[in-house]
């Protein structure tokens, strides 16, 4: 090797030019020793700046782009129907955004951004936009077009297949009544910004929303989620649905047979109830008229709230048969009682008239109720005293409102007990069902105590897992054998008097008709009727309340059995075969049918 | 006075022939693994000892960082979690073996070897330039078979093996053989400087003029030459666009995080992550292939964000240590030329180490070295344990147990 020259030191004599070998310096050694110290000190410096004084917003930025945070999308459970038809439901829609300025298609240079009448050629024949629509959308704008809304999924499916960068979707869910106008009274609707505007959207909404938390989680750059710091339940999903004691079938049913008579007799408004008299729940509430909760837009306001229930009014003659049970619960008559009708009556110096202003005679109490006698109304329930008639009323509820699941239930309107006391006439008129008020829906709830033997339900249209049943509201407030006496009764008014149009061979069926005259601001308004149906059947097993309530029907034959009874008519063939009740009734099934 | 400095110039042969009978006698007691070692465990001086030992802790745990940055990504794009730690053991089993050859081997052979290394290496180098493969506009690697060699890291060891072997005694060579060596280790930099390997050839070029820093040449004409590998690096800089973007991409990466600050600003989103303490061994979010190349050059960013501001100071604080051992070494060694070949191996592994932090950190413009020991890739290893190797050499041929001229004889007298 050419280094050794060193050799050398061994003669230093031989040659002329020798340098004595130098020791390596040691400050020179510790130079490089400190050199690399001072850079290793550096290090530390440099590090202590960033993991510790630039640590918390270094690592705030790291996890802005780490983590993916998701903004619950507000997404409401499904509404069914008894039987789990959809009733409402949300639907995932698409808002289709466009950048153009990272307009690239798949395969492009990604460097190359596409002119938007690129763009515009390939989705032209996607979305229902021509060409020159789009163009013009896009304008000159870098970014955030929104170029179209409510895309179904199938469509976005087909743009995001084209792979066209530049182009982004947005899901939203989109609230979707299938069932149209038919549960627009009971379910109500979302407005534009999805807040609920009205009906159960509103009154169960926090049980309608779908729990979801916004949630943020890591993610690798691959978007492998990283759940470590998630917090706990973000991720807890359910399925439940709202489910609706109402009937779809029924329901439509009711609504056709409802809307037709209502339009028949140019009424105001009607509405139709078929209640479980077990427990409340109403089969169909049909209500008319009403509104499509798709397009509420369309539709005046008044609509939105449902009238059967936030609307009061006087029950007139189908409310006879609950004051007979009172009558009969305080043992002021008995079923064998006459009373005698002479067609006029002066109560506290105001005259009392039939409806027909006929005289009966002597009349029972079933012949009572099918001439819808109001004289022998009012005798029968003077015989009570207006003390514990008021007092009964009240505990019917009557000044309260119900505990149901309906939205906005109000409570009737009840005179004072003084009041009602001290002027005669104010029994008398409740006889006959006028002078007080109180909802189609309360009606129906009273009748079902008949039905059922003496028990308050309570009506509701959701099957929820809160129970509304307290044991208090299920006392038994009739006894037994008065209720079957007074739906013995009624069952008489269908067979031979004014029900006689819902008569169905095989089936017993109860009903009582009213025709009330209607008041306000406290004074009865000429011509203003309301015309209403109450049946009960069937009457050996009752189960089921059918109520209709028409409101102004016009014309000098508006009357219950005419108006109001051939809706319940169509309803109770409707149920009988949906609700599948067999015939029960011997009577009737070798007997043609009388008229 | 001079009373006592006989009896120690008379003591010492006899000590020393004592000790040389010990080992003697020892010998059949010894071992299977001591009668490997050049001498028996017990007679290592104390730096030797501690060096090796930090040296398998630094292996052990660059395995452990290496297996938490690259499982994820290697899970991803190898479909096997453990392939680069598999061939990181290979490559370790090799680079050890290798380690266990140089220590046995007398320095003065290896000096031998130093020339033709050098040599042999420009050769290769040259040759990437014309037949290696390209990765990121920089070809550095030559393909034989399976195994990538990277010229420019091999080179190293031969090198300061070199460099020490002129440098010891730089006064008494002749002109031309000055005149030679630099300009092979000058042609040898512009080579790697035309890969583009910027980084290696600057590391390259300090560590020759440290080494030539501790030989004791003259003050002045170090300083001229270090001007003009300044200028060198700037000219190199300046005229390669892909370096040029990297400085200036450096000087502020938050212009462009999305293009070319992007390697930078990952790591240090990765190393500020980390905090005080860390998000603990594997925990690393930035590993998630939003960090690049972090099995690689950026590996310190996944070791900082997982261990923090202590673990990272820890690292600094055991890099210190091997530096202090490493000066240790060179000050007891006998000659000159173990001398050199000792702090000129102690540069090149915290050097390298320091560089490589800085870089991501920030503090250096992004270029492409490995952690040694730490980072993913074989040319290292081996590489680095070389030196590690000499430095341990140096280390035991220091105790004056080795007859370092006649090296067959010592390796009868203990086996």
């Amino acid at each position: 090797m050419r280094v050794n020259k060193n050799k050398s030191k061994l003669s230093p004599g031989k040659r002329k030019r020798v340098v004595p070998l130098e020791k390596v310096p040691a400050h020179r050694m510790r130079l490089v020793f400190f050199t690399l110290l001072f850079g290793l000190c550096g290090l530390g410096g440099r590090l202590a700046w960033l993991q510790v004084l630039q640590a918390s917003a270094l690592e705030a930025r790291a996890r802005s782009f780490q983590t993916d945070f998701t903004r619950p999308l507000g997404i409401r459970r499904s509404i069914v129907d008894r039987m789990g038809r959809l009733v409402a439901l949300d639907e995932k829609r698409y808002r289709l955004w466009a950048h153009p300025r990272y307009f690239n298609f798949p395969g492009d240079d990604p460097a190359l951004i596409r002119k938007p009448i690129d763009i515009a050629r390939r989705l032209s024949g996607l979305i229902p936009m021509s060409m020159s629509e789009i163009v013009q959308r896009l304008g000159d704008r870098p970014s955030g077009v929104k170029l179209l809304e409510d895309v179904d999924t199938d469509t976005a499916t087909l743009i995001k297949k084209l792979g066209i960068s530049g182009l982004d979707l947005e899901p939203y869910p989109q609230r979707v009544y299938p069932q149209g106008s038919l549960f627009g009274n009971v379910v109500g609707f979302l407005n534009h910004d999805r807040v609920p505007q009205a009906g159960l959207e509103q009154s169960l909404n926090s049980e309608i929303v779908r729990y979801e938390q916004p949630r943020s989680l890591r993610r690798g750059a691959d978007g492998t989620p990283l759940p470590g710091d998630i917090a706990p339940g973000v991720l807890f999903r359910d399925n439940f649905q709202l489910q609706l004691t109402l009937d779809v079938r029924l329901q439509e049913l009711a609504m056709e047979a409802l809307s037709e008579q209502v339009s028949r007799w140019s009424a105001k408004k009607g509405v139709a109830i078929v209640m479980d008299v077990t427990n409340g729940e109403m089969l169909a509430l049909a209500s008319t008229p009403t509104y499509d909760p798709n397009q509420y837009w369309r539709f005046p306001t008044s609509r939105f709230r449902e009238w059967s229930v936030q609307d009061l009014f006087e029950p007139g003659s189908t409310f006879k048969p609950i004051n007979l049970a009172l009558a009969l619960q305080e043992e002021v008559i008995n079923e064998g009682d006459t009373v005698f009708d002479e067609g006029r009556i002066e109560v506290g110096g105001w005259p009392l008239y039939n409806n027909d202003r006929i005289a009966h005679g002597v009349i029972d109490y079933p012949k009572l109720l099918q001439v819808s006698s109001n004289v022998g109304m009012v005798k029968t329930m003077q015989r009570l005293s207006p003390d514990l008639y008021w007092d009964w009323l009240q505990k019917l509820g009557l000044d309260s409102s119900p505990d149901t699941d309906l939205p906005g239930a109000v409570a009737g309107q009840l005179k004072s007990k003084k009041h009602f006391v001290l002027q005669t006439i104010e029994p008398a008129t409740a006889a006959f069902g006028q002078g007080f008020s109180l909802t189609p829906i309360k009606l129906a709830q009273l009748h079902a105590l008949l039905a059922n033997g003496g028990y308050l339900v309570n009506p509701r249209i959701t099957r929820q897992l809160a129970t509304r049943d307290s044991s208090s509201d299920n006392a038994q407030i009739l006894r037994p054998e008065v209720t079957s006496k007074v739906l013995d009764w009624m069952e008489s008014v269908v067979n031979e008097g004014s029900g006689q149009g819902v008569k169905t061979p095989g089936y017993r069926i109860g009903g009582k008709t009213g025709t009330a005259q209607k008041a306000v601001n406290g004074t009865y308004q000429p011509g203003a009727r309301i015309c209403s149906f109450v049946a009960i059947l069937p009457i050996d097993k009752p189960r089921y309340v059918v109520l209709v309530v028409v409101d102004e029907p016009r014309g000098t034959n508006a009357y219950g059995s005419t108006v109001a009874v051939p809706v319940a008519k169509k309803i109770i063939d409707g149920l009988l075969v949906i609700e599948k009740i067999p015939p029960t009734s011997k009577r009737f099934n070798f007997q043609p049918a009388k008229g | 006075m001079s009373a006592p400095s006989k009896r120690i110039t008379k003591e010492r042969p006899y000590r020393k022939q004592k000790v040389k009978e010990n080992l003697h006698q020892s010998s059949e007691k010894l071992s299977f693994w001591q009668t490997k070692l050049p001498i028996p465990w017990g007679f290592w001086p104390a730096e030797a000892r501690l060096f090796l030992s930090l040296l398998g802790v630094w292996s052990l745990a660059g395995l452990l960082v290496l297996g938490s940055a690259s499982w994820w990504v290697a899970a991803r794009e190898m479909g096997d979690g453990a392939y680069y730690i598999k061939r990181q053991i290979l490559w370790f089993s090799a680079s050890w073996s290798l380690f266990f050859l140089v220590i046995s081997t007398s320095l003065r052979r290896w000096l031998k070897f130093a020339g033709p290394g050098v040599v042999i290496g420009c050769v290769l180098v040259g040759a990437t330039l014309v037949i290696g493969s390209t990765v990121n506009g920089a070809s550095r690697w030559l393909i034989f078979g399976p195994i990538r060699i990277q010229p420019s890291e091999l080179i190293k060891p031969f090198v300061i093996l070199q460099a020490a072997s002129i440098f010891a005694h730089w006064k008494r060579i002749n002109a031309d053989q000055k005149l030679l060596w630099l300009g092979v280790f000058g042609l040898l930099i512009l080579s790697i400087l035309k890969q583009p390997n910027l980084s290696t050839a600057g590391l390259i070029g300090i560590l020759i003029w440290l080494v030539a820093l501790s030989s004791g040449v003259g003050l002045r004409s170090l300083f001229s030459t270090a001007i003009l590998g300044g200028l060198l690096g700037t000219a190199s800089i300046v005229f390669n666009e892909y370096q040029l973007l990297r400085v200036t991409s450096f000087l502020d990466p938050w212009q462009d995080p999305q293009g070319n600050g992007y390697q930078l600003t990952q790591s240090l989103l990765a190393i500020g992550s980390g905090g005080w303490f860390g998000e603990g061994y594997g925990l690393s979010t930035q590993k998630l292939q939003y960090l690049p190349i972090q099995s690689t050059d950026f590996i310190f960013a996944v070791f900082a964000e997982e261990f923090g501001f202590v673990g990272s100071i820890m690292l600094l604080l055991f890099l210190m240590f091997i530096a202090f051992l490493g000066l240790k070494i060179a000050l007891k060694c006998r000659n000159n030329q173990t001398k050199l070949v000792a702090i000129g191996s102690t540069t090149i592994l915290v050097g390298q180490s320091i560089m490589n932090i800085a870089v991501a950190s920030g503090a250096m413009p992004t270029t492409g070295l490995p952690l040694p020991l730490i980072s993913y890739g074989g040319n290292s290893l081996i590489s680095s344990l070389f030196l590690a190797g000499l430095l341990i050499r140096c280390s035991l041929e220091s105790t004056g147990l080795i007859t370092t001229r006649v090296p067959r004889k010592v390796q009868k007298s203990i086996g």
